[in-house]
């Protein structure tokens, strides 16, 4: 294939170098094409553009990722954050239903322990009897708190002292 | 292509583009203005629902406390059942989900059924405040049949629960659809106790699903108010069980009842018999629908008229929720005749100490009065007349005092108006009807009036009356509802007891105290006695004209301790036909029971006086270890007699136990070997006087603590706590309840 080839055309040399010339001058000279220059490029420079050609590629490509990663990954959060509304919205359901079981069941424990069964259950099924007033003992608060001191070595004078005697 | 023609083709062009753009723009600019203004509103709300998902907050209704804070009413969230019959397709699926449905939800299944071939509807409410187990069940259920998805469905609903049940039903009412109240508190604290409903907008997405918190504004639910009441748990179930066991005992159609704070006004208890269940209000009471079934049935149980059978049903369901000590209002009796002594007293035209003489009758016009006995009392002073209940010399009072300052008495005490306690359907007096006004008071009827006949006054009216002579002549504002708590706890409004008025001096008050003390240690209200407290009040006892002829209400007002009144008390047993029908032999023991009850609840020192001493039982001392002679010798020392079961010499086992309470001449046994109790049969202890009754017990074997009044003539025993045929373990103590008989309408 002549894609293939490495020969390469050096279009400059098609061109004359002289100024071009005005145009009511006739070209007599008959119109031949220039042969064109073949420049044989090296491996190295063969590789180094290789090597550009791939890294722009590379860039590209790196870009394009990025740029459909973010976009995958904006997708991606916006189901997580849908999948997570789901989840709280069910768990505060949960909670609801939840809160609801706790006072049913609070009520029936209320029922279950409510001053007549307790009553019942005390006198018919434990034998248990009602206090009676005189096994209570009253103890009057009323006076408040009292501190009693221990009291010091009293200090008397000499008269105080002889005064006592008499 | 000459220049006119072309001129002529450039103005075509010209009005064809602008044809077009007029058209163009006008539909435009003609759709904008239909969507955005003329049809702005309809496609805006379409938008709206589209986009946007608004969800009602329910606000639960507040909780009612009592004043310890005890719960009396909560609600919690519950479900609707409904069903879409018009996707039934067959019998087969009607019968599989009617039969499903009634099993999970508790119902009839011929209801259910016929619910279900109602075709032509999309909805039909099976069953509404399902808990969560039962909506679990359905739910189950539906979603293990393909089809059920668009056959049966679920709604959100509250339920409001009543861990007590029938517990003080005609004070807390009951709710309805939507968690409204229809009755009691229920009813008129609904503003109060409904909160304001909530929503959440929410953005929805593509597939329906709420989208995230920022895209949405919350409304918050405001939860209704916490009222906390000021009727005491442990008071109340004193109050309901005394009255249930009066009505049972008594054979009466109602007992109401009510015990006030004397300093406060505030309602410790209120309570009317018989009540309902306020989780199932609509059902009615056992006792109501037996006597319907008695009216409406033939001897073969065929139903005689079902049109009545339904209405009196009906009215018997109105009856239950009422609180008649609200509502109903009745001729106090004799228990007014401390109002007439309060005015009396207070103006100076009588004292205590004055002399009377009771002929049994008084004439005032052309009526002669009778005294409830006949014969009359002969010669007392005032406060024997109070005690004795006397009709002629209140009359004479009344006289004395003459109308205007009578009426002005009437009035003060609040029978002329409402006390507006704050319950619904509160019985207003009205004027010349319930009661006389003071242009139409005539010497015959104030003379009525005087001892409390031929008006009529609530039973919350006549105990904040007697509560005012308790309350040093204070007339108190009752209330029941104590503060009211917002969800944290916080009180936001507080009841501030209010006086209304004094109405009597202190002294005057005093003297009354002392003087309604006389009447329960003495006089027609014995049996309100309490040993070791000091307990005054009034019996009353008032025909009802307007029912029959032998219909009574039996009534008792007093307060305890007499020294240092605490609480206030009112007893009404309505239309009593077990024989006994006054205030003294009826309302007196339970207010007694009620009484000495509150008096140990609320920590109140027993004085005992040397006679009361005396009657005290005794503690039983702990034998077993002894040996039969020791133990013997020992109990019979403190008065108890002793039985020994067995053959051995060492007491293994007694009974009652050591440290029980006995009367002192009390049954103990004594088991010598291990073996099972001995069991005995309860005989019937009613109707007996004390020795007589204590004579039953201790030859059955049986030990008895003796309740109520047990001093003076014509006592008899009237219930008993162990029903007579039950078997029992020998030396169990039975409590029997004893009273007076007063036979005197008093």
């Amino acid at each position: 294939m002549a894609y293939n080839r490495t020969e390469a055309v050096d279009m400059r040399r098609m061109q004359s170098s002289a100024a071009p010339a005005r145009r009511n001058i006739p070209n007599t000279r008959p119109r031949t094409a220039p042969k064109p220059q073949v420049l044989q490029k090296t491996k190295r420079q063969l590789r180094a553009e290789e090597f550009r050609s791939t890294k722009k590629a590379t860039k590209a490509l790196i870009v394009c990722s990025i740029f459909f990663f973010l976009i995958a990954l904006q997708i991606y959060s916006q189901v997580q954050v849908d999948e997570l509304d789901r989840q709280l919205d069910s768990i505060n359901q949960q909670i609801e239903v939840v809160e609801s079981e706790n006072t049913r069941l609070n009520m029936e424990l209320d029922s279950i322990i409510s001053l007549d069964k307790v009553d019942d259950y005390a006198q018919n099924v434990l034998g248990m009897v009602k206090v009676e007033n005189y096994q209570v003992s009253y103890i009057d608060l009323s006076g408040g708190d009292a501190i009693t001191q221990s009291g010091g070595k009293i200090q008397r004078s000499l008269w105080e002292t002889i005064k006592m005697y008499f | 292509m000459s220049k006119q023609q072309k001129n002529k083709f450039k103005n075509r062009a010209i009005i064809a583009l602008f044809i077009t753009c007029f058209l163009g723009f006008g539909a435009g600019a003609f759709g904008l203005v239909n969507v955005g203004i003329v049809n702005g509103e309809k496609y805006k709300l379409k938008a709206e629902s589209q986009q946007l998902s608004d969800t009602t907050v329910s606000a639960l209704r507040g909780t009612i406390y009592d004043a310890n804070m005890n719960v009396l009413a909560q609600s919690a969230d519950a479900w609707k059942i409904w069903i879409n019959p018009s996707k039934m397709k067959d019998d087969e699926t009607r019968q599989d989900i009617a039969t499903e449905l009634a099993a999970i939800l508790d119902l009839d299944f011929e209801e259910v059924l016929e619910k279900c071939h109602k075709e032509d509807r999309a909805y039909v409410l099976i069953k509404s405040q399902v808990e969560y187990e039962d909506k679990e069940a359905v739910l189950k259920f539906r979603s293990e049949h393909k089809g059920y998805n668009q056959i049966i469905g679920t709604e959100d609903d509250v339920k409001r629960y009543y861990p007590f049940g029938s517990f003080a039903s005609s004070v807390l009412g009951f709710t309805g659809s939507g968690d409204v109240g229809l009755s009691g508190l229920e009813y008129y604290y609904n503003d109060t106790l409904t909160g304001t409903t909530g929503r959440i907008i929410t953005a929805k997405n593509a597939k329906q699903v709420k989208m995230s918190s920022e895209y949405s504004a919350y409304f918050a639910a405001k939860t209704g108010l916490n009222l906390q009441l000021t009727i005491d748990q442990v008071m109340q179930y004193y109050l309901d069980s005394a009255l249930q066991s009066a009505v049972e005992v008594n054979d009466a159609s109602y007992g109401y009842g009510i015990i006030m704070d004397v300093e406060t006004g505030a309602i410790l208890a209120m309570s009317t018999k018989p009540d309902f269940d306020c989780n199932d209000p609509y059902t009615v009471n056992s006792v109501a629908l037996t006597e319907i079934a008695e009216q409406f049935t033939d001897e073969e149980g065929n139903i005689t008229d079902e049109e009545g059978r339904v209405q009196a049903i009906g009215d018997a369901r109105n009856a239950q929720w009422r609180n008649r000590t609200i509502t109903d209002s009745y001729e106090p009796g004799s228990v007014f005749k401390c109002v007439t002594a309060a005015a009396g007293l207070e103006e100076g035209v009588v004292t205590t100490g004055e002399m009377f003489n009771c002929t049994g009758s008084y004439e005032v016009a052309d009526r002669t009065y009778h005294c409830s006995h006949r014969a009359g009392h002969g010669v007392e002073d005032f406060t024997t007349a109070m005690m004795n209940s006397c009709n002629p010399i209140f009359i004479e009072v009344a006289q004395r005092l003459g109308k205007t300052t009578f009426y002005k008495y009437f009035e003060a005490f609040g029978f002329a108006e409402p006390t507006g306690i704050d319950l619904p359907a509160e019985s207003k007096p009205a004027a010349n009807v319930t009661y006389h006004t003071l242009d139409r008071l005539t010497s015959v009827a104030m003379a009525s009036t005087s001892f409390g006949q031929t008006f009529q006054a609530s039973p919350i009216q006549i105990i904040t009356a007697i509560n005012a002579i308790a309350n040093d002549g204070k007339l108190m504002q009752p209330y029941i509802v104590g503060a009211m708590l917002d969800s944290d706890g916080n009180k936001v409004f507080e009841t501030t007891p209010t006086v209304k008025r004094q109405v009597i001096s202190k002294d005057t008050a005093n003297t009354l105290n002392i003087m309604m003390e006389r009447v329960v240690s003495g006089g027609t209200a014995k049996n309100a006695y309490v040993p070791g407290y000091r307990v005054a009040g009034k019996t009353g006892t008032s025909q009802k004209l307007t029912v029959g002829e032998n219909i009574y209400v039996a009534s008792f007002c007093g307060f305890a301790p007499a020294d240092n009144p605490k609480i206030s008390v009112l007893i009404a047993i309505d239309e009593p036909k077990a024989g006994s029908f006054t205030g003294g032999s009826v309302a007196g023991p339970v207010a007694a029971e009620v009484i000495e009850n509150c008096m140990k609840y609320l920590n109140v020192e027993p004085q005992y006086t040397d006679d009361e001493l005396a009657r005290l039982d005794q503690k039983v001392a702990k034998v077993t270890g002894s040996t039969v002679v020791m133990a013997q010798k020992e109990l019979e020392s403190t008065g108890f007699t002793v039985k020994v079961i067995g053959k051995g010499n060492e007491v293994v086992k007694q009974f009652p136990q050591a440290g029980k309470t006995l009367a002192k001449n009390g049954v103990v046994v004594l088991y010598t070997e291990d073996m099972d109790p001995t069991l005995v049969t309860v005989p019937d202890l009613t109707g007996l006087s004390v020795a007589d009754a204590n004579n039953v017990a201790i030859s059955s074997g049986l030990n008895i603590k003796r309740v109520g009044y047990t001093k003076g003539a014509n006592i008899a025993s009237y219930r008993q706590s162990v029903e007579s045929g039950t078997d029992v373990q020998m030396g169990t103590v039975v409590t029997v309840y004893f009273r007076t008989e007063i036979k005197e309408e008093d």
